[in-house]
């Protein structure tokens, strides 16, 4: 019978603390969609390739559809909605907004996320460290020209406040 | 997801110990590591439905630790703990080469480098550096510890030496000096890609004959493959066309490339071919 | 006045998009909404002898278990194009025990819960009486038959005398060119979410086509129009695979009667290979024949395509071969082959995507045959007219992309020799083809509604793909109307909004806007009637032509725009909440005088690593003549958007189906390549920009830009290849092992 290994886990989940209830195997991905409602998160392949259902799992880049709900005890998580400050956008979310990183838009939130990691550890990537930082996240629409810009453009924004 | 979870559990221990009570009185048990390839055969419905233990939180797995005469790098070490590893840069670097060229930066953060090594892919991208780098295998049980080198682990396609209840606890690499480094990884695309072939390759000079040398490749064999007859054949040699070329017919003899949707048995025959004279023109 | 058409403006999607909180279609929060799974045949051909559900019936959280055997009476719908009643294969699914290729949908379970449904899926057990399947093309070449026309195109014709011509000419070019079955693969995977509200039902919708969803299903259920409204703001990409209607929407809707609750339906990856169309392989023979000067004498372009046993969907590669270039003596023939496989369905650039990689790789072959620059033989074969229909183009600036893009990319130092040009080790080429894709445009209709607070809604029942409209609908509207960009909302995924065309076939600029721009204009017509019976204003006793409407202000003709009232305070003054205006246009006479047509060329490096073979694209310049642009910058996205997805069909794509049971081997993003951000290197797109003429009344001048821009990727690609190398490679894709 399904759902009956179902276990209680408590993590803090952009910013809040909170319990959820589920299989220790089910997809990080579906607890976050279907329990806790957080449908920025996106499922694009659910094996790891594309990485629409990218999250910060405890301050790293992970796919959330190949990450176990067991692995969220006690974590700290943040998914796209964790990324503003209420309507005040992230410089990352700035630069794709002006520079057009987003199109069909499906894949911008791990993109997001993927370069909001980046720049968190590599404030001033070469354009290998960009194409490395991106490579797991895959985009049908840009031709990933777009998303290049705007991951220089954010990285000189947060440069300019830094200073 | 189109798998059902019915069947399957994951229990988290608390310690190494328990994890390996929980693995030697469950035969069917499986290790669960950072779930970057167990998570995808669940998605399609190829993994063994039963019980999992969770290892990502034992400590006693990760790590690199040195000693004069080797580096151990845990199970659980990350790609990108890899990658980060001053040490390994340093005396490794085929090893941090291969580790870049796995999946993407969510990848390289979860998946473990026991974890490839247990997941015996043919097509495994950090298997040949370790080869190449003489790395020997601490196998962990409740029965205890044992040590194998990595040349004899696996032993056909997706086979491998590994007890019931035996798990891969830490990867042990011999520190060298005087040695040159080449790794390629020819894939489909430019990141993330499943390899065609996969060459690593090391060698020690002494003047201007080989004192030693290493060559392996991935997805050239049913699994991994150290080519030993093609390094027998360099050892004591200057380099040399005619050194080149005996060591090219040694290599195409003992590979044994398949087609498949990836690429074309005769593809890899040449490529790997080439990336032997590419690896031995540099290295003269 | 404001030129906000013109204008590199961000998008206005941009937003929810960047902040996770756009609602896709499987993210729309339903209360009380049921779980199912779509149960595929595992045989390619045969027969369903048995399904045993009982055990998934009485399994936990089991709502039901609908099959061909417990279906609701399904209907064919009329599946014309034309009139919006489109279905992906017009089988309707559950129709019968027939199983016509694998994936097809044999059952599909709801449960409470996702985990429920997948728990109960698996213990269906279906029993089939199997067939040998016909999967490959070859094998199926005896029964190949001759389709007669396609979307109202003739699929074999012929002009003057091929044969004849062949045979007298000075050069001839003769070969076969293969582009194998590729997928669309947007990034989102189809969804379907049904809430019936007694014998209403609203389905939320990942399409590319509202109003033929609405229509379809309506058809497809045997229920009446007006009872559907589909919803689908958001749209994660398409390329043709949400074009028309998929079992998909029709299951969760029946799912959701029979449960009586509301069912989503989210399809996976895998699904997404068998449930939603892909592109046919084809199989290309193409015959030119040449004076020496290079003038062509003769074309003979022959297509094998397959299509499906429940459909005919025909990938018509030859048909630009018609007119593309000057030629007194052409023929074009496709022929199709049924197969056990899923339904074909058009992928971006349908028939020239493909076509041109045949026709434009037998050009460049010739160029060497001639010893000729492959931009001067296309120059000397430049068609001034359309001689296929012999109507003179719209507007044509063919030469004018080839010029631009040639400059730019610094064409005049090639050398003309294969194997010349070297980077250290590694081989360089030069390639370089020509693009085309019609400019389409069908009737569209929108509304404009001006506010009591100033803002403006632009409305219209198209969609969004990820190509800009949102963006592009409020800039005509902020043009005509004289208000800023930001105060302007585009509603648009909606049935109930007033109808446009599918997006697709790059028609959705030149439809819409000239609407919107009507509504816009109505709008302020009607500001102006208002603001005339307005007591004490300026505009007493004034006729309301006499008045004027611009700029976000309402003034008497002559007077200084000051003088009047803001558009807010006229609708405030007069207690009106809104004023609405209303647009329809369509295509006229225009399109029996002129040929209309977008053009254009791709110039591309290559570099070829010897030891490997393999191709990296290093640099593209690509110019374009579509018109007037709109927006640059949501262009420009299309330009890279279809060049990399022709960097992925030139060098990495395919599908790969098992033979002896036709399932796909390749059905996962891991084995199905498509490129990846190290890809990309240097693109630059250039428009030549100057607006058709007659496309519409309106004088904007705008042709599609969505697919011309994949169109002669590949096999400028493949050009470049051959330069580089020496090798032609005539079997898409180029991998190294064909290459080495």
């Amino acid at each position: 019978m399904p759902d009956r290994r179902s276990v209680r886990l408590t993590c803090t989940l952009n910013g809040r603390r909170l319990s959820l209830d589920a299989h220790p195997m089910a997809r990080l991905l579906d607890v976050l969609r279907q329990q806790a409602g957080l449908t920025g998160t996106k499922e694009g392949c659910g094996e790891g390739e594309c990485g629409a259902c990218s999250v910060l799992l405890n301050g790293r880049l992970a796919n959330s559809c190949l990450t176990p709900f067991a692995h969220a005890d006690r974590a700290t998580i943040v998914t796209i909605e964790g990324i503003a400050s209420g309507d005040d956008l992230h410089a990352v979310q700035e630069a794709f907004l002006e520079c057009g990183g987003a199109q069909c838009g499906i894949c911008t939130p791990g993109i997001v996320l993927a370069a909001v990691d980046l720049l968190e550890r590599t404030p001033h990537p070469t354009e290998h460290d960009v194409r490395a930082a991106l490579a797991g996240n895959l985009c049908r629409c840009t031709g990933y020209m777009r998303i290049f810009d705007s991951v220089l453009e954010a990285c000189r924004r947060l440069s300019a406040s830094r200073a | 997801m189109s798998t059902s979870l019915d069947g399957f559990d994951l229990v988290t221990p608390a310690s190494l110990e328990e994890a390996l009570g929980l693995l030697a009185s469950d035969p069917a048990a499986r290790p669960f590591a950072g779930g970057t390839d167990l998570m995808v055969q669940l998605e399609a419905g190829r993994l063994r439905a039963g019980r999992y233990v969770n290892l990502w939180d034992l400590a006693e797995l990760r790590g690199i630790t040195e000693s004069p005469e080797s580096v151990a790098v845990g199970a659980l070490t990350t790609y990108t703990d890899i990658r980060n590893a001053d040490v390994l840069a340093r005396e490794y670097p085929l090893l941090v080469r291969a580790a870049e060229e796995t999946g993407g930066t969510a990848t390289q953060n979860r998946g473990t480098i026991g974890g490839n090594i247990a997941n015996a892919s043919p097509a495994a991208d950090t298997p040949p550096a370790l080869l190449v780098y003489d790395a020997e295998l601490e196998l962990r049980s409740t029965a205890g510890t044992r040590r194998v080198p990595y040349t004899a682990f696996h032993t056909a396609y997706k086979q491998m030496i590994l007890a019931p209840g035996e798990i891969i606890s830490r990867i042990r690499l011999p520190r060298r000096t005087g040695w040159l480094d080449y790794y390629r990884k020819v894939g489909p695309r430019r990141a993330q890609a499943i390899s065609k072939v996969c060459f690593a390759g090391s060698i020690a000079m002494s003047g201007d004959t080989v004192a030693d040398v290493r060559i392996a490749l991935g997805s050239v064999a049913p699994f991994v493959v150290r080519a030993v007859q093609a390094e027998s054949v360099l050892r004591g040699k200057s380099i040399n066309d005619e050194a080149i070329a005996a060591a090219e017919r040694a290599l195409r003899s003992e590979v044994a490339p398949i087609d498949d949707l990836r690429s074309t048995a005769e593809y890899r025959l040449r490529v790997a071919s080439n990336l032997l004279r590419e690896f031995l023109s540099h290295s003269q | 006045m404001s030129t906000a058409v013109g204008g590199s403006i961000s998008r206005k999607d941009g937003w929810v998009k960047v902040t996770g909180r756009a609602p896709y279609a499987a993210d729309h929060p339903i209360a009380g909404v049921a779980h199912a799974v779509a149960i595929q045949s595992t045989i390619a051909n045969g027969r369903i002898t048995a399904i045993a559900t009982s055990l998934a019936e009485n399994a936990p959280g089991v709502l039901a278990v609908i099959h061909h055997g417990n279906a609701p009476k399904l209907y064919r719908p009329e599946n014309d194009f034309m009139s919006a009643t489109k279905p992906g294969e017009a089988r309707v699914v559950f129709e019968d025990d027939r199983v016509h290729y694998s994936g097809q949908y044999v059952a599909i379970i709801v449960a409470e819960t996702l985990e429920q449904a997948r728990y109960a899926a698996e213990l269906v057990k279906i029993s089939y009486a199997v067939e040998d399947p016909l999967i490959e093309t070859d094998a199926a070449l005896d029964s190949a038959y001759l389709p007669d026309e396609f979307f109202g195109e003739k699929l074999t014709t012929k002009r003057g005398d091929p044969d004849g011509a062949l045979s007298g000419a000075a050069v001839t070019h003769e070969a076969s060119y293969t582009t194998p079955i590729e997928h669309h693969n947007p990034m989102e995977p189809s969804a379907s979410i049904a809430v019936w509200n007694g014998d209403e039902l609203t389905l939320y919708e990942t399409t590319q086509w509202v109003a033929g969803a609405r229509k379809t299903v309506a058809q497809t259920l045997g229920i009446a129009e007006e009872k559907i409204h589909i919803v689908s703001p958001f749209i994660g990409g398409g390329f043709g695979c949400k074009g028309f209607v998929w079992p998909h929407s029709v299951l969760s809707a029946i799912a959701a009667k029979k449960v009586n609750r509301p069912v989503k339906l989210n399809l996976t990856r895998k699904h997404m290979f068998s449930a939603c169309g892909h592109r046919s392989e084809t199989k290309q023979h193409v015959r030119l024949g040449a004076e020496r000067n290079g003038r062509l004498v003769a074309i003979d372009h022959d297509t094998v395509v397959q299509t499906s046993t429940v459909e005919e969907f025909v990938e018509a590669c030859g048909n630009t071969s018609r007119f593309l270039y000057s030629c007194p003596n052409v023929r074009v023939r496709h022929r199709a082959v049924r197969v056990n496989v899923a339904t074909p369905t058009p992928m971006r650039a349908p028939g020239e995507n493909p076509g041109l990689f045949a026709l434009e790789s037998a050009l460049d072959e010739l160029a060497y045959k001639l010893n000729m620059d492959p931009v001067e033989l296309r120059i000397v074969n430049h068609a001034d007219v359309n001689e296929h229909t012999r109507k003179p183009w719209s507007s044509k600036y063919l030469k004018e992309c080839y010029r631009m893009a040639a400059e730019h990319f610094e064409w005049a130092r090639r050398a003309l020799q294969p194997e010349s040009m070297r980077d250290g080790n590694v081989l360089v080429g030069w390639g370089m083809a020509t693009a085309t894709y019609p400019g389409i445009r069908s009737p569209g209709a929108a509304k404009v509604r001006l506010l009591q607070d100033g803002s403006v809604d632009v409305i219209s029942a198209t969609q969004d793909m990820g190509g800009g409209t949102y963006t592009t609908m409020a800039q005509i509207a902020a043009d005509v109307m004289g208000v800023a960009i930001e105060r302007i909302r585009t509603v648009l995924g909606d049935s109930l909004l007033p109808p446009a065309p599918v997006s697709g076939g790059s028609m959705t600029t030149a439809s819409i806007l000239p609407a919107i721009r009507k509504a816009a204009q109505d709008a302020l017509s009607k500001l102006r009637q208002l603001a005339a019976t307005m007591p004490a204003s300026p505009f007493t006793n004034r006729p309301h032509d006499d008045i004027v409407a611009e700029g976000g202000r309402v003034f008497p003709k002559g007077a200084d725009p000051s003088s009047g009232l803001a558009y807010e305070d006229v609708l405030k003054r007069t207690n009106q909440s809104e004023i609405e205006g209303e647009g329809y246009t369509g295509p006229g006479p225009e399109r029996d005088k002129f040929a209309f047509q977008s053009f254009g060329a791709h110039f591309v490096e290559v570099k070829v690593d010897p030891e490997i073979a393999t191709v990296q694209v290093s640099r593209v310049v690509s110019a374009f003549d579509v018109g007037r642009i709109v927006n640059p910058k949501t262009a420009r996205s299309q330009g890279y958007s279809g060049v990399i997805m022709g960097i992925g069909m030139a060098l990495m794509e395919h599908t790969v189906y098992d033979s002896r049971d036709g399932s796909i081997v390749t059905s996962n993003l891991a084995d199905y390549a498509i490129p990846v951000n190290a890809d990309a290197h240097s693109i630059d797109i250039l428009f030549v920009d100057k607006p058709d003429p007659f496309i519409d009344s309106d004088g904007l001048g705008a042709r599609g830009v969505g697919e011309i821009t994949v169109t002669g990727v590949a096999p400028a690609i493949a050009n470049a290849v051959y330069h580089a190398t020496g090798r032609r490679i005539r079997d898409l894709p180029i991998t190294p092992d064909k290459l080495l």
